[in-house]
């Protein structure tokens, strides 16, 4: 029975489960990685030979003594020619390739001297262009730096030089570089940087091109020797190497200085004209003479150099790891359940949790700003443990775990990197058999975890919001940028150090700001070319030499929710899948209803907190925001009538509202008679005040203060930095009072959780309850905006408040072209869209005008 | 049907099993196969939430192995699902180191899933093994206790409440405000006991119950009230509170009681 339908939770047992997922190490504390041939074997070339990887399961097979291009690939299992062969030419004794793409190669050919394009398309290869003779017939080594340019090296002459392919020919760029005598190979760690495989003189060296030519980058690394190097780049920092005599792959990592083997050697035989070409950095192709074959390769993520005595093992965490640099990041989950006496047999899970879990759920605000943030509690029962399915080398310890420590107490030792990950709470039933399907699932971060105390442990966490804390998340990031040197207010350029910092931290063009000054710029390198001066209404301005550099963010009529997924995304880290912005989905359907000319202006000049720059959003452009623990999404509610046509459900006495659960008050604080709106700042480097900005809109309903209603005013005013339009203030000013003329009433209520389907956090429900009555003292149904939820008595009640929704009248959605009159319309099209009734207010049935808002 | 005599019950099938050899600190535990976090030696842990559960289909087995000869007279199982997966499982003894095994018990698969109970003439042997049979469905198994039970020489006192017929749930009852039912979820169940045994010997007491104490102050315990009658009612029980201090009833004879919850 899928969890969602709790309806019938009669005779059920609720449990909940709490999941923890913290760092974990997937090697094995001292056992090093090597290559594993996986699959068959397929037939390749008879002697010299060239692979260049086209995917992660094609490659390019040059038989250069065949003198014959074709496509081969690998299914996991097997390889297969998937092209026709192209002869190419000759019978020679070297051939070099590189793949540009994915199906395009650069070939070059001892027998020809000729280096040229070709490409498939699935079926059969061609020549693309003319050829271009390199000068030798003795070896050539090549690697692909971009989908046009390639590294060469001429092996016999000793130059490393760029060749571009313009799309017919090929020719030289920049100029070349000698390199130390030797049998050397080449592999592409960056579009700009390779590396030398130095087979005579066991070296791997870093050669980085510039533009115009090639440079050496640091020192050589010493590596094995070998007559007939093979070398394929598996990372920006990791290669995979071979040679004649080696009779081994290795792998080799950068620290960004130093080559150094890491893990085991992998024997592939006695084999020689060794070619390798790597699909990922995990599987590699390798043909050589000899088996004269085409084998797969998989490197295994297990890499752990730490090395120590028995019982002296790390507990595969972070923090006690001991060999940080090949850590293989993973996670590892715990769980923890309610004690119950039929728990489910076989599923792991410890019963630790004391009573249930505290849980302040989130909240929203009807358009006031951020509501809470939900925070989860859980208290545990600490306990002796064998460390069993904890410890992977429990069974080396000097110690008895069993008696030494608790588990809380060790979890938290090993464990001090818990906060941000993930926290799952699930609520479900111990239905027999049992099912992870009687559960739902809320997802948090982890905030805190402590103990153990008293026999106690807690762990704490909070909804995802919470990643735009100030603490947390400020937008835009600090630029750490500062200026070289002095500029004047008329300067038109200027240079940022130190060094590097352009690339590191700054995009090619955009906004800044320098002292209180903004300025519009492009950027090469550390250049910064200032095209507008004093832009944003700022005054252009001296700057000196150490000044910082801060880039802006800017936005100009951007929608409000562009804006808060800019806010979100970027600015608080999160991840945009936690954003239901695809068609059909909570964004979109908010965006076209109800907040499509939400247009936002504006400008940050410094880093600023995203969460306050949120909440100014949420009650500027009126929507509410919070974290669906459940829907693992960040939803947000747009401030609004209720459109004719939708029906909340009904929750009555009778039926659904528990007894003496309903509670009503009302929230004189929230009452509005008037809004006053300052748009269209002026100055953005100074305080929000109505000196700074150039209009004011307001909206009153003098009716509502009068003696012989509310008897007095009641203004909100809001300082908009990022409302420059009339329309948008309007529109601010008219929602906010049409919502809050009269003094709204806040509503409590618990419902079995049979109901929750009915209640949705910001959405709308309707009581039909003796707590709220007419002046007939007849039952008055009252719709209310759910603004939070708790479940008070796990899988059993849900206690719920709510905000009054005072928009009076019925509004409505524009009706598309083709809907009849009024009074021919049918009742669905009544209920859904507008119609202009006469000039009495009324339609010819009797019923009320509709309202635009 | 026992037969009161003087407000005693005459049979004295009563035990207590809590000598586990899989528990044992100079056992070697080897197993079949064990799956990935189901360690054969969670069945000798005493947590009812931690089991053994083999990868393979067919006979699967645990076994502890000690030095020299060890003797067992009772069987115990709980925290499984042997007979939903429709699976047994029996103890089985080897007395020349694994090369021929013979059967302890007979194969039970225990219904309902609830405590296996099984009782026997002392054998001894060095090498014992639970032997599971996995006809489809893998079957975990959460304690599995063997060793040398504790005699209670006499059955608890007239007015004893089987712990397995004493289910205890505690409900959530959600009424409407006119008063209609709405709903009703469980919040837990459990099967509370205790038993009182008196005209004990003060040696026994000295000598037996004194180390069981010891053991049931941290650990869990199998309960068989009636072994020859109601093996079926057997309990996994823990004490829920201090151990009441044995008490002298007479000047030669002491009495001992015990409260718990149990699962069953």
């Amino acid at each position: 029975m899928p969890y969602d339908s709790r309806k019938t939770e009669l005779g059920r047992e609720p449990i909940q489960v709490v999941e923890i997922d913290l760092d974990y190490c997937a090697n094995s504390f001292g056992v090093q990685a090597a290559f594993e041939a996986v699959g068959g074997a397929l037939a390749f070339g008879s002697g010299s030979r060239s692979l260049a990887a086209l995917s992660s399961t094609d490659v390019a097979g040059y038989d250069s003594s065949a003198g014959t291009l074709g496509a081969y690939r690998f299914d996991g299992s097997a390889w297969a020619v998937v092209t026709s062969l192209l002869a190419i030419g000759g019978s020679a004794t070297a051939a070099s390739m590189c793949a540009l793409d994915d199906h395009t190669v650069a070939v070059w050919d001892s027998a020809t001297d000729t280096l040229r394009t070709y490409e498939t398309d699935g079926l059969a290869w061609s020549a693309v262009g003319s050829g271009v003779a390199l000068g030798t017939f003795s070896n050539i080594r090549m690697a692909s730096l971009s989908a046009s340019d390639v590294a060469v090296i001429d092996v016999y002459n000793r130059r490393l030089r760029t060749y571009r392919f313009g799309g017919t020919t090929w020719g030289a760029v920049g100029s070349y570089l000698v390199l130390p005598a030797g049998s050397m190979t080449v592999a592409a760690l960056s579009s700009t940087e390779v590396v030398v495989f130095n087979g005579n003189a066991g070296t791997l060296r870093s050669y980085a091109f510039d533009g115009a030519g090639w440079a050496a980058v640091g020192a050589a690394s010493t590596v094995p020797t070998t007559a007939a190097p093979a070398v394929a780049a598996l990372g920006a920092d990791t290669l995979a190497l071979t040679g004649d005599d080696l009779d081994a792959l290795l792998v080799y990592r950068s620290d960004g200085s130093v080559w150094a083997q890491s893990g085991a050697a992998t024997d592939i035989g006695a084999e020689a004209s060794i070619s390798v070409a790597a699909m990922t950095g995990e599987l590699l192709a390798v043909s050589a003479a000899g088996g004269d074959t085409i084998q797969a390769y998989a490197y295994g993520s297990l890499n752990c150099t730490a090395s120590g005595t028995a019982g002296t093992e790390c507990y595969n965490t972070r923090a006690t790891c001991q060999d940080p640099a090949n850590y293989n990041a993973t996670t590892k989950t715990y769980r923890f359940c309610q004690a119950r006496s039929n728990l489910p047999v076989g599923v792991n899970m410890i019963p630790a949790i004391e009573g249930s879990v505290s849980h302040a759920p989130t909240s929203t605000t009807g358009g006031k700003g951020l509501g809470n943030r939900a925070v989860v509690k859980i208290q545990l029962n600490d306990h002796a443990w064998h460390d069993r399915d904890v410890d992977p080398y429990v069974a080396t310890r000097p110690y008895d775990p069993e008696t030494t420590g608790t588990y809380a107490g060790k979890l938290l030792a090993r464990n001090p990197y818990f906060e941000g990950r993930e926290l799952r709470i699930l609520n479900g039933y111990l239905d027999t058999p049992f099912s992870w399907d009687n559960f739902r699932t809320e997802y948090y971060d982890i905030t805190d975890m402590a103990g153990p105390t008293g026999g106690k442990w807690l762990i704490q966490g909070k909804d995802i919001l919470t990643r735009t804390y100030e603490s947390k998340a400020k937008y835009p990031a600090a630029s750490t940028g500062e200026l070289l040197a002095d500029i004047t207010a008329a300067a038109a350029s200027a240079t940022l150090s130190p060094t590097g910092i352009g690339d590191d931290e700054y995009p090619a063009s955009g906004v800044l700001s320098i002292g209180d000054e903004v300025m519009l710029f492009t950027r090469s390198g550390d250049t910064l070319t200032l095209t507008e001066r004093g832009a944003w209404r700022t005054v252009a301005d001296d700057h000196s030499e150490g000044d910082t550099v801060q880039v802006c963010a800017t936005w100009d009529a951007a929608n409000v929710l562009t804006v808060l997924r800019e806010l979100l995304v970027e600015g608080a880290g999160i991840p945009a899948a936690y954003i239901p912005d695809g068609a059909g989905e909570n964004w979109n359907v908010e965006l076209s209803n109800w907040l499509s000319s939400a247009s936002v202006t504006g400008i940050l000049l410094k880093p600023e907190g995203v969460e306050s720059v949120i909440s100014e959003l949420s009650k500027q452009f009126l929507f509410d925001i919070w974290w669906s623990a459940v829907d693992q999404e960040i939803r947000v509610k747009a401030l609004s009538p209720e459109p004719s046509g939708s029906s909340p459900a009904t929750l009555s006495d009778a039926y659904s509202l528990l007894a003496g659960s309903v509670g009503v008050r009302k929230d004189s604080k929230a009452r509005v008679s008037e809004v006053q709106v300052y748009y269209g700042k002026l100055d953005y480097t100074e305080k929000d005040e109505p000196t700074n900005f150039k209009a004011l809109y307001i909206s009153t309903d003098p009716n509502s203060a009068g003696a012989d209603r509310y008897g007095s005013d009641s203004i909100m005013t809001i300082y908009s930095r990022w409302i420059v339009l009339k329309e948008q203030a309007a529109q601010l000013a008219g929602r906010l009072l049409a919502r809050f003329v009269d003094t709204p009433s806040v509503v409590s209520f618990a419902v079995d959780i049979k109901d929750e389907d009915d209640i949705r956090l910001s959405e709308r429900v309707i009581l039909d309850t003796a707590a709220i009555q007419g002046v007939t003292g007849a039952n008055e149904p009252t719709a209310f905006q759910v603004t939070k939820i708790t479940e008070s008595a796990i899988g059993s009640t849900l206690q719920v408040e709510g905000l009054s929704s005072s928009f009076s009248g019925r509004y409505c959605f524009i009706a598309p072209d083709g809907t009849p009159d009024y009074s021919a319309a049918s009742a669905d099209q009544q209920a859904a869209y507008g119609f202009i009734c006469y000039d009495s207010g009324v339609f010819s049935d009797g019923t009320e005008a509709y309202k635009i808002i | 049907m026992p037969v009161i005599v003087s407000g005693q019950l005459t049979t004295s099938a009563s035990y207590i099993g809590y000598d586990s050899l899989l528990a044992a600190s100079d056992g070697t535990i080897t197993a079949s196969t064990e799956a990935e976090g189901y360690a054969a030696e969670n069945m000798g842990d005493w947590r009812p939430f931690t089991w053994w559960q083999p990868t393979a289909t067919g006979d699967s087995w645990a076994r502890v192995s000690f030095a020299s000869a060890r003797s067992v007279d009772y069987f115990a199982v709980a925290a499984h699902n042997l007979s939903s997966s429709g699976s047994t499982i029996k103890l089985q003894y080897s007395t020349d180191g694994g090369s021929n095994w013979s059967d302890a018990t007979a194969a039970a698969g225990g219904a309902q899933d609830r405590v296996i109970s099984a009782t026997f003439d002392a054998i001894a042997a060095a090498d014992w093994r639970v032997l599971v049979n996995n006809p489809s469905t893998i079957a975990s198994v959460g304690i599995a206790a063997f060793g040398t039970k504790l005699d209670l020489t006499k059955a608890p006192k007239a007015g004893y409440s089987p712990a397995a017929l004493s289910r205890r749930a505690e409900y959530t009852t959600n009424e409407s405000s006119t008063g209609l039912f709405l709903g009703r979820s469980i919040e837990r169940t459990g099967f509370p006991g205790s038993f009182e045994v008196d005209y004990l010997q003060p040696s026994w007491v000295r000598s037996k119950w004194e180390p069981f104490v010891d053991h049931a102050e941290l650990r869990p315990f199998f309960y068989v009230w009636d072994s020859s009658l109601y093996s079926s009612e057997a309990v996994l029980a823990w004490t829920n509170g201090s151990i009441p201090p044995a008490q002298y009833d007479t000047v030669w004879s002491m009495k001992v009681s015990l409260k718990f919850n149990a699962l069953r």
